[in-house]
């Protein structure tokens, strides 16, 4: 998603002014007269400053301008397809637990980069129990167990 | 989230009605839930609570750090894990500060008190060639300069911001007398005095000790009933000034709210165990951090008195919202 | 007995070899994934040091950091992912040398230099502790606010091609860094409610989506997973090379360890920043500054030197007056207390064999960490061989439970998530992603420590130049700015008059 200068300038320029403004409506803060804003403020006029030069340049540049790269639809809906499944681990790892969340989303993923399914199942199954032992055993992070009927598999 | 958490609070009910819940207590490993980062002075102490809870209770203990927000994020966590017995946490006496600074909603309500595990008074330091020798003599040259000096160890509407505007409030010296300087922690509010930054840390003892030794701080007084073990020659507040003012950080053990009596009164027994076992004394000991006990229900009405008084305090000097 | 022979006594015990040994394997291991820092993997150890005796207990820490930090820069070489983040200074710088097929040569050097600076931060540990410390003392957020400074001056060094999307990217670093509760007024600003942005944006999930995520993206989206097998190049025996390497790059090594120790030694800084500036000031110095960002091995090593020399630095205020110089001497501080070497200026008086056995381990680590190193580099290479199709999505697996291991919440991978997309959409746009982690990593200290100095100078502008190191920082600084506008102005004044001369001929 390659944008000209001049676009990326103007949409940072609004971003800037959203979060100058979020910053104005922060209440006053109990130090004297340095507040919760004062900082914001600056980094918003900072930023400002540089989009605006990106508008002039982009402006200037427009016409030499290149064609973006072209990229095919499908990488895009893969690289959605990451996205939704980082997404889906959010919300289902609490309820199902780390293995039964990471061997099913791993082994799509797998399937979906063109992996052949036998080695998908097979490397699928061997990486969460590898990175379950790791972390979950080794490093004592506390990763989310699952329905009770399913602990024999945290170790 | 929230509907993950239904979903999975509907998994563990479900769970729960299963013959093999009705075993004995504990048959799964249990977390506690520490609100502030690993390597800190209260993750130290749930680290040994949660060993020696192990060795009584027969199952692992697993300490894991919520941190941030001045707490709010790990308090949070602790009163929104499952009541099932098996999640507990260490808080600390920034449960009762938050929710008057609206931070948050959460209260000491959400809890079910076990035990308080310990409390260290704060004391008052001051940058070794200071020219106040004793309180007294610091409170009054706060109360003819106005505004000149300023005071440091923590957040806006910290406990040791508290401590020592608490002070100053029941000397009728009105907050603005003494300016305070947020720091991120007790160790940079420390060095600032050091650095001759700010004027007075009024940080727990354990806190400043190795400074204190070094030659760079000296303690006026400590915020207390009466004088630390560790530190005999600090005199209390009243001693120096004849006022009394006992101020200071606890650390006790809960479980959220809604968790069945008899687990409670299991816990409450290991952690009485916990509390006398020679090893917590001499691991307190050896950190400086002084031992306080109280049982659940003790901690419980402690923690409804505090929460009124920590109320106060924060009104006087207008933080509270 | 001398206290030195005691020392060694102390030291040559199975126990101590065999726990040295162990934490060094396991702080490898911790350093070379990414999204698990050292200091998380320091928390891990303190449970285990219940067991232990008292040197081998802070063996074991000693090792396991400096072997943490040094891993750090495996994946930043190999993958462009750092590993921790006082890696992700060059993790770009590094990867370009891999892409030519130069890892070994890269990683090697970064062992190399790694060994070198934590052995010099040792020794200034050993000789100059005490005086180290004093001087750090004098520290107040004055001269935190100018160091800061410096800090975010080093960004405009690091990313110099493109001025204003370097500032931008900057920019987004340090708005990010105001998300929360953390600063100065506790005021919760920017957290639409949300009790998980109070604690403001998790650094290291945002890290790990940055670097990790955006480029398991790029690698998706750009059709990546195509791309032809990096052929590497063999260098067979390193020592051979590294003669060569020491005497090209002694200067850069001697800076670079120098400033990381003293960066490490101050309490409100450690080696992530002490590895950024310490790119920053190799590159500033350099003789062909253009060859930085193209895989050069000369920023590498001056910053890989910094952040291993910091770790010995951050030691000197923890020793001398039990006060952390950065998270990992934190949770050492909580074990030297644990194990009755409290620490403080009583350390070095009574029982001064513990303080030299615990320096003894300091340069066995070190040493012991290149042939360690190298044969974690000789394993780790071989994930170049793995197809990218199946090693990013393993990668990907690392990143999401390393965010959610960093502070044990969900929420942390949806942080992840969004700063991978905003990593990848950065990238795309050409807004170099380094300023902003220095942004990231900086924002609180200048915040805090600029509101703080006006609030104790009751606004008093002057106060910033009124204190001897402040003053020096602060002209350092001010220098730093005016001297590229001057030269700038010159060459421009001086390219008008030539083109005066050049018209006025005809």
């Amino acid at each position: 998603m390659r944008l000209p200068d001049d676009v990326l300038g103007m949409l940072l320029l609004v971003v800037a002014g959203g979060y100058a403004a979020m910053a104005l409506a922060l209440p006053g803060g109990a130090p004297g007269d340095y507040g919760p804003e004062v900082f914001p403020l600056l980094i918003s006029t900072l930023t400002a400053a540089a989009s605006l030069s990106l508008v002039f340049r982009g402006l200037r540049a427009r016409r030499a301008a290149s064609m973006p790269a072209v990229r095919e639809p499908r990488n895009w809906l893969q690289g959605a397809a990451i996205c939704a499944a980082i997404l889906a681990v959010v919300f289902v790892m609490p309820i199902l637990g780390f293995a039964l969340t990471i061997c099913p989303i791993l082994f799509l993923i797998f399937c979906m980069l063109g992996v052949r399914i036998r080695v998908a199942v097979l490397i699928s199954i061997l990486a969460t129990f590898a990175i379950q032992l790791i972390f979950g055993t080794y490093l004592l992070v506390p990763l989310p167990n699952g329905p009770s009927f399913l602990r024999w598999m945290n170790f | 989230m929230r509907i993950a958490k239904l979903m999975s609070a509907a998994v563990v009910a479900v769970a729960a009605m299963t013959p093999a819940a009705w075993a004995q207590y504990p048959e799964q490993p249990l977390t506690i839930i520490v609100p502030w980062s690993a390597g800190g002075g209260t993750d130290a102490a749930a680290r040994m609570i949660g060993s020696l809870l192990e060795r009584d209770l027969g199952q692992p203990v697993k300490v894991i750090n919520r941190t941030g927000g001045s707490g709010v994020v790990g308090h949070s966590a602790i009163a929104n894990a499952a009541p099932d017995g098996y999640t507990l946490g260490l808080i600390t006496s920034e449960i009762n500060m938050m929710h008057w600074m609206g931070l948050t909603d959460l209260t000491y309500e959400a809890y079910e008190p076990l035990a308080m595990m310990n409390e260290d008074p704060a004391g008052v330091h001051v940058k070794a060639d200071s020219e106040w020798n004793d309180l007294k003599s610091m409170i009054e040259d706060i109360r003819a300069n106005p505004g000149k000096f300023k005071g440091t160890g923590t957040g806006l509407g910290g406990s040791w911001h508290l401590a020592l505007a608490g002070l100053l409030n029941k000397l009728d010296i009105s907050a603005d007398a003494m300016p305070w300087i947020p720091s991120k922690g007790a160790a940079t509010g420390l060095l600032d005095v050091v650095a001759g930054g700010a004027d007075v840390a009024p940080v727990s003892l354990p806190e400043a000790t190795s400074l204190v030794e070094a030659g760079k701080l000296k303690t006026l007084a400590i915020m207390a009933g009466e004088r630390a073990k560790n530190f005999p020659d600090v005199p209390t507040v009243e001693e120096a000034i004849g006022v009394s003012w006992n101020q200071g950080v606890w650390r006790g053990m809960v479980t959220p709210a809604g968790v069945d009596a008899e687990i409670r009164q299991t816990l409450m027994a290991a952690l009485e165990k916990v509390y006398n076992d020679p090893e917590y004394v001499e691991f307190m000991n050896s950190r400086g951090f002084g031992l306080r006990w109280m049982d659940g229900p003790g901690f419980a009405t402690y923690l409804a008195e505090s929460d009124k008084e920590l109320g106060a305090v924060l009104k006087a000097i207008g933080l509270a919202k | 007995m001398s206290s030195l022979e005691l020392a060694f006594n102390l030291v040559a015990q199975w126990d101590v070899v065999i726990s040295v040994g162990l934490a060094a394997i396991f702080g490898l291991f911790v350093g070379a994934i990414p999204g698990l820092t050292a200091t998380m993997a320091m928390a891990v150890l303190v449970p285990i040091t219940f067991y232990l005796d008292p040197i081998p207990a802070v063996g074991a820490m000693v090792s396991c950091s400096a072997m943490a930090i040094f891993a750090g820069d495996i994946p930043a070489m190999l993958l462009r992912m750092p590993g921790t983040p006082a890696s992700a200074a060059y993790a770009d710088e590094g990867y370009r040398m891999t892409l030519r097929g130069e890892a070994e040569r890269a990683l090697g050097a970064g062992l190399l230099f790694s060994a070198i600076g934590g052995l010099f931060g040792t020794v200034v540990l050993m000789i100059a502790a005490p005086m180290l410390a004093e001087v750090a003392l004098e520290f107040s957020s004055y001269e935190y606010f100018w160091l800061a400074l410096l800090g975010l001056t080093s960004a405009v060094f690091i990313a110099s091609k493109d001025a204003p999307k370097a500032l931008i990217s900057l920019m987004i670093g340090l708005g990010v860094a105001t998300i929360g509760l953390e600063n100065p007024s506790g005021q919760p600003r920017f957290n639409f409610g949300s009790i998980e942005l109070l604690a403001g944006v998790n650094f290291i999930a945002a890290l790990i989506g940055l670097f990790a995520v955006s480029e398991v993206l790029r690698n998706v989206i750009n059709g990546g997973l195509v791309a032809p097998k990096l052929d590497q190049i063999r260098i067979g025996n390193p020592v051979r090379e590294w003669g060569q390497l020491i005497r090209r790059y002694w200067r850069q090594q001697l800076r670079g360890s120098s400033l990381g120790v003293v960066i490490g030694a101050l309490p409100g800084a450690g080696a992530d920043i002490a590895s950024w500036m310490a790119y920053a000031v190799s590159r500033r110095f350099s003789r062909d500054p253009k060859k930085f960002g193209t895989g050069h091995l000369e920023g590498i090593v001056e910053s890989t030197s910094a952040n291993n020399a910091a770790l010995g630095g951050a030691w000197v205020p923890a020793l001398v007056f039990g006060v952390p110089g950065d998270s990992i001497t934190a949770i050492v501080i909580g074990v030297l207390y644990m194990k009755g070497m409290n620490p403080g200026p009583t350390l070095f008086l009574q029982n001064p064999e513990n303080i030299y056995a615990v320096f003894l381990i300091f340069i066995a680590a070190n040493v012991l960490m290149i042939g360690f190193g190298w044969t974690a580099i000789s394993i780790a290479k071989r994930i170049l061989t793995v197809p990218r199709n199946v090693l990013m999505p393993i990668i990907l697996v690392f990143c999401i439970t390393g965010a959610y291991a960093s502070n044990n919440g969900m929420f942390d991978v949806g942080v992840m998530l969004a700063f991978g997309i905003l990593g990848y959409l950065m990238e795309e746009n050409g807004i170099p992603i380094a300023p902003c982690i220095l942004g990231l990593v900086l924002g609180e200290l200048v915040e805090s420590n600029f509101i703080t100095s006006m609030l104790k100078s009751d606004g008093e502008l002057l106060a910033f130049l009124q204190r001897p190191i402040s003053l020096g920082l602060g002209i350092v600084t001010i220098l730093i700015w005016c001297i590229p506008l001057v030269m700038m102005v010159r060459s421009r004044l001086q390219g008008k008059a030539l083109a005066a001369t050049t018209t006025g001929d005809h």
